[in-house]
């Protein structure tokens, strides 16, 4: 799953918006484009799509801050 | 030992134990003795740039070391302190700045997008940014050069400390003004109940602008103790919170219930230690006893309370729950009041509630609010007045709760008399929210509503009624919603309907509206 997937479904499915700008590099949290409640409707959409489990302890800020990270984290289960 | 002011126990610990941490904030650390001497110099600043005793200081800024820095400083100058959510609209925090008349505003240069956007409207200072704005600022390269004894400001306990502001239901937020005498009397009733002494580490998990956090900072300078200041993001992960909960060895949190949950549900509790934690307080919200327990049994050696209160009234009841696995009255119960606090319960006709009897919780307490700010209209409706002795009444806060004292003598929290709702421990004025949504051009009218979510607590929806000719899609709604208000009140959904269902007088019936949300899926 890559960055422009993810975008697309933070945009379309999460904050019900296709135009919201979202960075790749740019804070999904600080910035307020996800908060606790739409991480978890994430975790859930990538595990679906991408046929991976994700621990609760890998939902991390490491991990989960920028869509680059999420999609490095994804990269990084995947193999 | 110390005075009647609310910032004086920093100076006291600067003094008798300087080189002991007062902020740690992701393994950076401020000792009291460079708190005290970096809150100095802000004070000088402040009055150098023509602050005067009693104005206003907005802090608007994401948790970093600087934040304890930013609020001892706008005390310690004389100054009110209002906390301005850095993640509020614009709009939002221009009416703030506005309705508040703030000239002063401590913040930093993470901010300087959002600042920039004050430009042309914002004619006063902003401390703290080092970066170029085209507005008055002073950095902290300088204010690091200015003097840094203490100001010579005459503050007495009347004097307000801090202005909060809540959502209101008029559309537009409302303030909270809290003296000295009352913050410290919420500070020390919060160090004596949790025992807290030098050792403890606090956590500032809630956000400044959350009365919360009138414990973790306040409380915990009371006992010579650190914050822990805890990041925004790291917040919304529960698996890096508890992480951090391990690295940082937090002691206490004062929380709400989702945080908690959350933590629980999703945190990796089994593969962190989490032995430094000895008290967990919650409140914001009921919190579910089936999630409660499950967490006690996690984390058997840990106290747990409930503290309730409004923020104009903070932590005016408590509740302590027995020690695990001894069984607990469900719902939890809000329990009896605090110390320095009074109750009464009343009918629709201000007449006391016996035992059992349903009513409007009241209450007298030194935490009190000395109202909202320029709200006259909002203060003659929310205290009662009894005459008790001499020319004073007495006067009690009308919290627009519900409860019932059982007789066992606890308190039961019912609901509310209002449309006021809490989410995930933030308060909400629903009529706040349609009123957001009804500024769209295209909306002719709108109803908030919440529905129960999976972790406790509630979510916010509406349904809006369009023009004929709108052509307004639900994200164009949000994204308006989303310039209007905080990030927590913006529904999760919305439903674009061609009628209201109404009851038989005529009103939006929004029982009805919430069966049909479901139905549709749409929740």
């Amino acid at each position: 799953m890559n960055i422009d997937a993810l975008r697309e479904y933070i945009q379309t499915e999460i904050l019900n918006d296709p135009k919201f700008v979202i960075d790749a590099d740019q804070d999904l949290l600080l910035s307020e484009t996800l908060n606790s409640l739409s991480v978890t409707l994430l975790i859930a959409h990538i595990e679906t799509t991408c046929d991976v489990h994700i621990p609760p302890e890998d939902v991390t800020l490491e991990n989960f801050s920028t869509l680059r990270s999420i999609e490095t984290y994804i990269g990084s289960i995947a193999n | 030992m110390f005075d009647f002011l609310i910032h004086s126990p920093v100076t006291h610990f600067a003094r008798t134990t300087p080189d002991h941490v007062a902020f740690s904030c992701s393994g950076a650390e401020l000792s009291y003795a460079e708190l005290d001497r970096a809150s100095n110099q802000l004070a000088h600043a402040l009055l150098a740039n023509g602050m005067q005793q009693g104005d206003r200081i907005g802090i608007y800024m994401h948790k970093s070391l600087e934040l304890g820095t930013a609020i001892y400083g706008a005390l310690k100058a004389g100054g009110i302190f209002v906390p301005l959510d850095p993640f509020m609209p614009t709009e939002r925090l221009q009416f703030i700045l506005d309705d508040c008349d703030i000239r002063h505003v401590i913040s930093a240069d993470a901010m300087a997008p959002k600042l920039a956007k004050l430009s042309g409207t914002f004619e006063g200072w902003i401390y703290g940014v080092d970066v170029e704005l085209d507005l008055q600022t002073t950095g902290w390269q300088h204010i690091k050069d200015l003097a840094d004894t203490k100001p010579d400001v005459w503050i007495v306990d009347q004097d307000l400390a801090y202005i909060m502001y809540t959502s209101g239901s008029t559309g537009q937020p409302k303030g909270m003004m809290h003296s000295h005498h009352g913050s410290i009397s919420y500070a020390r009733w919060g160090a004596q109940h949790v025992g807290l002494a030098a050792a403890d580490r606090v956590a500032s998990h809630a956000p400044l602008h959350f009365d919360l956090s009138i414990f973790d900072f306040f409380s915990t300078s009371q006992s010579g103790a650190t914050v822990v200041l805890v990041p925004e993001p790291v917040t919304k992960f529960a698996a890096s919170w508890t992480e951090y909960i391990e690295k940082e060895r937090i002691s206490v949190v004062f929380t709400v219930p989702f945080t908690l949950i959350d933590m629980m549900q999703r945190g990796a509790m089994d593969k962190r230690d989490l032995s430094s934690l000895r008290w967990v307080l919650f409140g914001g919200e009921p919190f579910p006893p089936k999630h409660l327990r499950e967490l006690m049994e996690q984390l058997p050696d840990v106290r747990w309370t409930n503290v309730y209160g409004p923020a104009e009234a903070p932590s005016c009841t408590v509740y302590d729950l027995p020690p695990h696995p001894e069984p607990f009255p469900e719902p939890v119960p809000i329990g009896t009041v605090s110390v320095n606090s009074h109750d009464l319960i009343i009918d629709e006709d201000d007449q006391d509630c016996g035992i059992g009897e349903e009513g409007e919780l009241c209450i007298r307490s030194s935490t009190l609010t000395k109202g909202y700010w320029n709200r006259p209209d909002l203060n003659e409706r929310v205290y009662l007045y009894r005459d008790s002795f001499g020319p004073f009444p007495d006067v009690w806060f009308r919290t627009g709760d519900m409860v019932v004292r059982h007789e066992d003598g606890l308190l039961r929290f019912l609901g509310r008399k209002d449309r006021m709702v809490k989410t995930r421990g933030h308060r909400v004025e629903l009529d706040e929210v349609e009123a957001a949504l009804a500024t769209h051009a295209d909306v002719l009218e709108a109803a908030a509503f919440v529905v129960p979510d999976d972790m406790g607590s509630k979510s916010i929806m509406a349904a809006v009624k369009l023009r004929e000719t709108s052509g307004a899609e639900v994200g164009d709604l949000l994204q308006h919603a989303r310039t209007k208000l905080p990030g927590y009140a913006v529904p999760q959904n919305l439903l674009a309907v061609r009628e209201f269902p109404r009851t038989s007088s005529g009103k939006i019936d929004r029982k009805e509206i919430i069966n049909q949300f479901v139905n549709t899926g749409a929740a």
